[in-house]
């Protein structure tokens, strides 16, 4: 194998990476307090149409993605009235959003552009610049790492800053004291609603960035369904890290490996390998990953992961 | 019992109605009138014999994917996979179509065997990992069901296709392997029956049963299964095969009702039966008979949605927003269904609430 095309196959390793760390930091972060949000899948469709309309509107990403998270986040704090407020089951209400935002997506862009006329880069305001002016200039090392959009650095970014927030601040003791035991972090005068509201709006903001991430920097393009498997990606990505931040984001790079092995495959032709075999590759992976996992740090899943909390009072 | 059963009904119709509105006012946004829309779903779906087969065709995968689903979530288990296992299904009985030629008696009922036990089987791995090494099944199954979407479409393009057909899919499965259309005009077919069938030994199962009993209670509370000396990992395992077993059915019915053939991206992953039939079996209060009522609502739902393609250009998911209200609103229903009783017992039976009336002056 020659070296461009090792160059290139980590390249895409992280820039196809990236969508899956974001969602996985932010799932994690929500997961570790409890909440399980299957409605990703719905966010990350909403994100990336929002992140599109605006940026054909406003000719500016920026704008663009901050209005793809706060269109995502607001999403998420809908699902989190109807999972922390109302006490319905996350699961059901995950897989109902995940309907909604498809089908509302498809109205929404049937609105914006009557026969799905999508615009292409070429009139949209996407990123253009990438990569970090004089590090990306060393040879390989540069190349691999430094000739990326601005997100991937911010990713990494947020992996760290998460990863204190939960470790080492009164708020992630807090949201780890939810995660443990619901019952009796509301008995010790926790404000469990309060948190699980907190984490479920940033896992939406986060998929909001990743969706903006994957149309407006990596695919420069916008069809319907462009973030199909993403979400389930990341939540495999999240039990691989072991529900920490920085292993998450180790894991989603390395079914962003997978996902590229596609390219590589086809490119190299080396091996006789059907496309459908790579396309199913990073799932197969994924399976594999949960065994081991399970063996290995089955119980450092949050112990109160996807249960609905009723307060006595109320029950 | 049966002023229970009122304030479901009634719940439910407010549901609907709520979601409706909703729907309504999107489609006001879309700039369509809504009432139009409403028309002509209603008409595409019931307007003709036309439309009623194709409302029955759409119904009968998303009744055996939400009995499926109904097996599962009763037992606790969150089998999410019924996309994966409807494939499964698919793949299994395509094969015993395309390459075990013999007379229908036995071609027929051997496809949808196959089916069956293909469908639990894959169903039946998370189950294993759910119960001997503790995976979550949420993630398993979800994951499963890519492994066979790209399977079915591996197959579909490659080894089993044939050359000579225009669309990219395997060879039209003989008239032994097919189900017969219950008249010349109609696609609507025989699987019908099966459907039907499906739903009385399912509510039989939960029912009657002694291993339906086992089943709720392992759902109920896991505790009380261990005291009731229900081996755990064994029923999980089970419970998993019948489950995938009545998804592989469904997609049976569908290669060899409706396509006779396997073929490739018929039906796209995030809005397949899969899914909806999880909708049916929720808006079905995970019972049989539910299930297939919702189900046929669905069908409704979805053929009336396609009808209304042909006069706007919507893309075919656009219904799913729809489903997905629904959805959310079958769950929300219990929020307020207690209430509805208790305005009936006062108004319809003249019930005084001694039961609470007692607690509260015992208090």
């Amino acid at each position: 194998m020659d070296l461009n095309l090792f160059i290139s196959l980590l390249v895409r390793t992280i820039s196809l990476g990236t969508p899956i760390a974001l969602v996985g930091l932010g799932e994690g972060f929500s997961q570790k307090a409890g909440p399980l949000n299957l409605g990703i899948i719905g966010y990350l469709s909403l994100g990336a149409y929002v992140s599109w309309v605006m940026a054909y509107r406003l000719q500016n990403p920026w704008i663009a993605t901050i209005m793809a998270m706060l269109a995502a986040g607001l999403l998420a704090a809908f699902v989190a009235f109807l999972v922390v407020t109302l006490n319905l089951s996350q699961i059901v209400v995950g897989v109902g959003v995940a309907f909604f935002a498809e089908g509302l997506v498809c109205l929404l862009t049937f609105i914006a552009w009557p026969n799905y006329l999508i615009p292409t880069s070429f009139n949209v305001g996407v990123f253009r610049t990438a990569g970090i002016p004089i590090l990306r200039e060393i040879p390989f090392i540069g190349e691999v790492l430094f000739g990326h959009h601005l997100f991937v650095y911010l990713m990494v970014g947020i992996a760290f800053l998460l990863h204190y927030i939960v470790n080492k601040t009164k708020f992630g003791l807090k949201l780890r004291a939810v995660g443990e035991s619901t019952a009796a972090s509301d008995a010790m005068g926790i404000n469990v609603a309060r948190i699980r509201y907190i984490v479920i709006i940033v896992s939406g903001m986060l998929c909001g960035l990743a969706a903006s991430y994957m149309t407006l920097v990596r695919a420069r393009a916008y069809v319907l369904g462009i973030t199909g498997g993403v979400g389930f990606l990341a939540l495999a990505a999240i039990v691989l890290g072991a529900w920490k931040s920085p292993r998450i984001v180790l894991a989603a790079l390395l079914f962003g490996f997978v996902r590229s092995l596609h390219f590589l495959g086809q490119a190299q032709r080396w091996i006789n390998i059907p496309s459908e075999v790579w396309q199913m590759l990073p799932y197969i992976v994924a399976i594999i990953v949960l065994m081991i996992s399970s063996i290995r740090i089955g119980a450092e899943a949050p112990p109160e992961l996807a249960r609905t909390y009723i307060r006595e009072d109320e029950a | 019992m049966g002023r229970k059963l009122l304030s479901e009904l009634i719940s439910t119709l407010i549901i609907i109605i709520i979601v409706m509105i909703a729907a309504s006012l999107l489609f006001m946004l879309a700039g369509i009138n809504p009432i139009e829309a409403i028309r002509l779903i209603i008409y595409g779906a019931l307007g003709r014999t036309r439309g009623i087969s194709e409302s029955l065709i759409r119904a009968i995968p998303i009744t055996l994917i939400g009995l499926s689903v109904t097996i599962a979530f009763r037992a606790g288990l969150w089998n999410v996979g019924g996309q994966g296992q409807f494939y499964a299904g698919a793949i299994g009985a395509s094969f015993i179509a395309l390459f075990f030629p013999m007379t229908r008696i036995i071609h027929l009922p051997l496809l949808f065997i196959a089916a069956f036990i293909t469908g639990g089987i894959y169903a039946g791995i998370a189950g294993f990992l759910r119960a001997y090494m503790r995976v979550n099944e949420i993630l398993s199954t979800l994951m499963l069901n890519f492994i066979t979407l790209w399977l079915t479409q591996y197959l579909a393009t490659g080894p089993w296709s044939d050359p000579g057909r225009i669309i990219v899919a395997t060879a039209f499965f003989p008239d032994s392997a097919r189900l017969n259309r219950l008249h010349d005009t109609v696609r609507v077919h025989q699987g019908l029956y099966l459907a039907l069938l499906c739903v009385g030994i399912v509510f039989v199962i939960l029912n009657y049963t002694v291993y339906g009993q086992k089943l709720k209670v392992l759902g109920a509370n896991l505790t009380a299964a261990k005291y009731a000396k229900i081996n755990i990992k064994k029923k999980i395992v089970t419970i998993f095969l019948l489950s995938g077993g009545f998804a592989g059915l469904a997609g049976a019915v569908e290669v060899s009702g409706v396509y006779y053939c396997l073929r490739n991206g018929a039906f796209p992953i995030e809005a397949g039966y899969g899914f909806i039939g999880i909708g049916a079996a929720l808006m079905g209060m995970l019972t049989p008979v539910g299930t297939l009522i919702s189900a046929v609502f669905f069908g409704i739902l979805i053929a009336g949605s396609s009808y209304l393609k042909t006069v706007v250009d919507l893309h075919g998911h656009t219904v799913n927003f729809i489903i997905g209200l629904l959805i959310i609103g079958m769950v929300a229903r219990h929020l307020f269904r207690p209430k509805i009783q208790k305005f009936l017992d006062k108004v319809l039976f003249g019930k005084k609430e001694l039961t609470e009336r007692g607690t509260s002056s015992g208090s």
